[in-house]
């Protein structure tokens, strides 16, 4: 069972994890806040699984890509917020170029021929 | 800072969780759905929560933390739901474990704790200084040496040797050393109390009576008088005035937890032991040297200037300083002499010793372990079915094996804690003071811990090994009988309960031989009397005496003492009766009877001075004893025991007058001995001695330096004890005069026996422990294993008697065979303690029968419990399980 969440974890772990720190990238944020900006600005295409978020979280936190805090939020609720590290910062420059040349390689498999999509 | 440290994360990951649960909540509803709506679909959005959590968790990297803690928890339950096993387990192990630390905490107090100095790192002590033994310089060679080097920041000189410390019957023989003035400073240990002495000490001879007290003096000889300072003392009759307390734990240079109790200035020396004048012979070498070498001196240099002094002395003076060229600088705590060096080989011995108990101790630790996994077995299939892997059931097996480890380690700690305290109570009596300052140190703990660990494992690994080896769908079926291939383990269990009982028992008969020996010594008649007798043993080369003034000395104290009231008789002789001791054992050329050519027989002899046969009470049986008249010049002559008279000649009687000749060393034999006497045969060197040819010559035509005053009484010994002592001192004051009673000497000399018998017995006890816990097991193994046959019996009408003889039989018959062979190798290792026992053969029929059936009574009684259990079994439950 364990192992299945694992490769569930992993198939995502890549874009997951550049979209989070592309969100903290604009300000500390908790973990609600991150994926309902994930999925505002995806115009709610892309809904994170928590099942996915949290754990990735906690993961980059480890990784020490991003830090945590407990503050209290406009509602007088104690949540938990993350912030983008310096470390963080320079993985995610290098995810996003990564992923740039990774989309213009998968695009120029797709359209061979023509320059313009269909869309 | 809760615990464990992932309970606090849990919490906040709980909390974090709801928080985002309450943001959802309130986002729909700020979108217009109803309250218990937006709940449910945020849920139903967030997905299942305690999965969310697990993977989450999983993050963090405790896993192994987490899994090794619940592996304690479920240990530790599973530990305290039998509390009647674990106890045992612990009791066991803490015996083993406890013997070792206690063992090792002697090694450490004797061999690893460095003397007590400021840096000892730079404490050096110059051995091989002259030829022979010991490292001892003269007085004029020490001084060369420390104007010759400039290695040392001190160099200082020592002379260790008893002294008489205080007066009348408080007077106590103690260690004492003369010291030069530099000798604190070189260690740099200051006085706990009051102050030490320094070089002003040096300069002039005998104008400081002053004395350095160790603290275990303060605390024996004082009664930790706090105001001892400043207090005069007598030091061999002489006044000095204490004017220090040395702190706990200094000794001097001395290894081997040997503590000195008085340090007196050299000076002094003269004053405390006036013999000869040392300090200008260059050819007397009696003192010690150690220095501290300065800051940034290196051993090599310190060695190579030292052998430069030390070369140059040997040159000049190759008479006085034969073999001084040698001379080696060594660290302080490097032990030189041989007999120290026995020291270390004799704890290496014991703890090889304690080392098997401990193996015996886990042996059987795995014992109970693995007769419990029979009973857990069904458990662990379950939990194997729930899809627990091997790795981690084994890892559970051997963190609970840890856990008794350490449970046992602390157990054995206190345990070892009381051995130690013990032995401070009751120091073992040794010629000179020793400091047995047992303390648990780090070093001891640390060692405790990793004994603890490594005996875990060691135990462990048996239980670990039979709980990977389950077969499931019988164990899971309730088949008792399952997962077979249990026989042989079986076997090997047996085997060892065998060799346990087996091993005990040798033991406990040896401890049994010595305790009947004792018994029995009481009982000997050792040839001689007993009571109302004092010995005095009288070392006058000690004094400087030569044979004039020795022959003087000897003459007038018999005078003397023949002339106290209270006494019977006096005499000298070589050695005193029962103490081991011997005068030489020459070849003797019977006349008429070397015909044979063969190499002639060797004796045992004493030399004795007149009336040595009335005051000793052995009676002659022919002839005279040795009178004034068998003195130098006279005619040679020797009083023979009836042993010796009936091997050479018919008996007491023909013996008179016949003449022997002796060979003491290079093929010279000595004039004739004329017989003149025959002496009943007594005991000699012990007790225990088998009757032996003996012969006595006269001290009178045979001077030695070392005579025993020996003192018939006609009362009360005891009561002549510090008269006959004031009597020897008025004649020598330097003499080192120790009184005891016959009956003083005798209960010495059992000494060893009774170490030995309450060594063994303790060792034997704790093993036959162990082999009854071990059949304990064994049998309970057993019952379980039957219970559905014995459920049959009893159905087929078999009463509880006959389960009770069936199970009781089968452990009887592991006791029989572990005793037969324990009693056939205790006889054949009885006969080399046979020179111990005393009217005690080494097969003792007596010890050879009652300790055995005693082991096997509190055998039957350990099978008698799962016995009365096996009976208990109720024939329907019993069957229907099958």
């Amino acid at each position: 069972m364990k192992a299945r969440y694992q490769n569930r974890i992993e198939l995502l772990q890549g874009t997951l994890d550049m979209l989070i720190l592309q969100t903290l990238q604009w300000g500390p944020q908790h973990g609600y806040g991150i994926s309902q900006a994930i999925r505002t600005n995806s115009n709610e295409t892309l809904q994170v699984d928590t099942g996915s978020l949290y754990p990735a979280l906690h993961r980059l936190e480890r990784q020490k890509l991003i830090s945590s805090d407990w503050k209290v939020s406009e509602n007088n609720q104690r949540v938990k917020v993350y912030r983008l590290t310096a470390a963080g910062k320079k993985h995610l420059a290098a995810e996003r170029s990564r992923w740039e040349r990774l989309t213009e390689a998968v695009e120029g498999v797709l359209n061979p021929a023509r320059k313009e999509s269909e869309a | 800072m809760k615990f464990p440290p992932w309970r606090r994360r849990e919490e906040e990951l709980e909390e974090e969780i709801q928080s985002h649960l309450r943001m959802a909540v309130r986002d729909r509803m700020q979108r217009g759905e109803s309250a218990e709506e937006a709940e449910s679909a945020a849920r139903r959005e967030f997905g299942n929560v305690g999965l969310i959590k697990e993977t989450t968790r999983g993050m963090w990297g405790f896993r192994a933390l987490e899994t090794i803690w619940q592996d304690l928890g479920y240990g530790a339950r599973m530990l305290l739901k039998q509390p009647g096993f674990t106890l045992m387990a612990i009791l066991t192990l803490s015996l083993g474990i406890g013997a070792n630390t206690a063992i090792f905490s002697v090694v450490n107090t004797l061999l690893l704790r460095p003397p007590l100095a400021a840096q000892p790192e730079q404490m050096a002590q110059l051995d091989k200084l002259a030829q022979g033994i010991g490292n001892h310089t003269s007085f004029p060679n020490y001084r060369d040496l420390v104007e010759g080097t400039q290695s040392f920041s001190a160099l200082a000189a020592f002379d260790s040797g008893p002294v008489n410390l205080g007066q009348g019957d408080a007077m106590r023989r103690v260690l004492g050393e003369s010291v030069t003035g530099n000798y604190f400073p070189a260690f740099g240990v200051s006085a706990a109390l009051g102050r030490t002495f320094g070089t002003e000490t040096d300069h002039e001879f005998g104008a400081y009576p002053v004395a350095v007290v160790s603290h275990g003096a303060w605390q024996r000889r004082f009664g930790a008088d706090p105001g001892l300072v400043g207090k005069p003392i007598m030091l061999n009759g002489q006044q000095f005035t204490v004017i220090g307390i040395m702190p706990e734990g200094f000794r001097g240079a001395w290894p081997l937890g040997i503590a000195p109790e008085i340090w007196t200035p050299l000076t002094m020396r003269k004053q405390l032991k006036p013999v000869a004048d040392l300090f200008g012979d260059r050819g007397v070498h009696w003192l010690s040297v150690i220095g501290r070498l300065k800051p940034g001196v290196s051993q090599a240099q310190a060695q190579a200037e030292v052998s430069l002094v030390t070369r140059r002395l040997a040159e000049s003076y190759p008479k006085e300083n034969r073999g001084h060229e040698n001379a080696k600088v060594y660290p302080i705590d490097k032990l030189n002499e041989i007999p120290m060096r026995v020291i270390p080989v004799f704890m290496g011995l014991v703890t090889v010793i304690g080392g098997l108990v401990l193996l015996l101790a886990c042996a059987n630790v795995a014992n109970l372990l693995l007769s419990r996994a029979v009973l857990r077995r069904q458990e662990v299939a379950i939990r194997m079915a729930l899809g627990a892997g091997r790795r981690r059931l084994i890892r559970q097996v051997l963190t609970e094996s840890l856990l008794l480890a350490l449970a046992g380690g602390a157990a054995g700690c206190l345990l070892a804690v009381c051995a130690t305290s013990l032995l401070r109570l009751f120091p073992p009596p040794t010629p000179v003071s020793m400091e047995f300052n047992i303390t648990l140190d780090y070093r001891v703990l640390c060692f405790n811990l990793v004994v603890s660990l490594l005996s875990g494992v060691l135990f462990g690994l048996a239980p670990a090994w039979h709980a990977s080896k389950l077969d499931l769908v019988p164990m899971l079926k309730d088949d008792r009988r399952g997962a077979g291939g249990r026989a042989a383990g079986f076997s090997l269990r047996n085997l060892l309960v065998i060799s346990q009982v087996a091993v005990s028992l040798v033991f406990l008969i040896c401890a049994g031989l010595f305790t009947r020996s004792l018994r029995q010594a009481n009982n000997i008649d050792p040839g001689f009397e007993t009571e109302r007798a004092l010995t005095v043993p009288l070392d006058l080369e000690s004094v400087g005496y030569d044979e004039t003034r020795g022959r003087l000395f000897y003459r007038q104290l018999l005078e003397q003492v023949e002339r106290m009231p209270g006494v019977q008789s006096a005499t000298l002789a070589k050695f005193v009766l029962s103490q081991g001791e011997g005068a030489g054992s020459p070849d003797v050329a019977v006349e008429g009877y070397d015909a044979s050519g063969a190499d002639y027989p060797s004796f045992r002899l004493n030399v004795v001075g007149p009336r040595y046969f009335e005051t000793m009470g052995i009676p002659l049986l022919a002839g005279r004893e040795f009178n004034s008249q068998d003195s130098e010049g006279a005619p040679l002559v020797v009083i023979v025991n009836e042993t010796m008279a009936r091997r050479f000649w018919q008996g007491p009687q023909s013996a008179m007058g016949r003449r022997i000749r002796l060979e003491e060393r290079g093929n010279v034999l000595s004039p004739y001995y004329e017989v003149v006497g025959v002496a009943k045969d007594s005991k000699y060197r012990s007790l225990g001695e088998e009757t032996q040819p003996f012969f006595y010559v006269s001290a009178l035509q045979d001077y030695r330096q070392q005579m025993a005053l020996h003192v018939r009484t006609v009362g009360e010994p005891s009561l002549l004890r510090s008269a006959l002592r004031d009597r020897a001192m008025a004649l020598d004051k330097d003499l080192i005069v120790e009184v005891a009673t016959m009956r003083e000497n005798l209960a010495a000399s059992f000494l060893p026996a009774r170490v030995a018998a309450v060594v063994l017995g303790l060792v034997g006890l704790f093993g036959l422990s162990l082999a009854l816990v071990g059949i304990y097991g064994v049998i309970s193994y057993a019952v379980s294993q039957r219970t559905g046959e014995i459920g049959l019996r009893m159905a087929l009408g078999a009463e509880s008697r006959d389960i009770l003889r069936l199970v009781i039989g089968q452990g009887l018959k592991l006791t029989l065979i572990g005793v037969g062979a324990g009693a056939t190798l205790a006889l054949a290792l009885s006969r080399l303690l046979s020179r111990l026992l005393i009217g005690v053969s080494a097969a003792d029929p007596v010890t050879f029968l009652t300790v055995p059936l005693l082991l096997t009574t509190v055998a039957i009684f350990a099978c008698w419990i799962p016995a009365r259990r096996a009976t208990k079994v109720d024939p329907m439950i019993a069957l229907r399980r099958e």
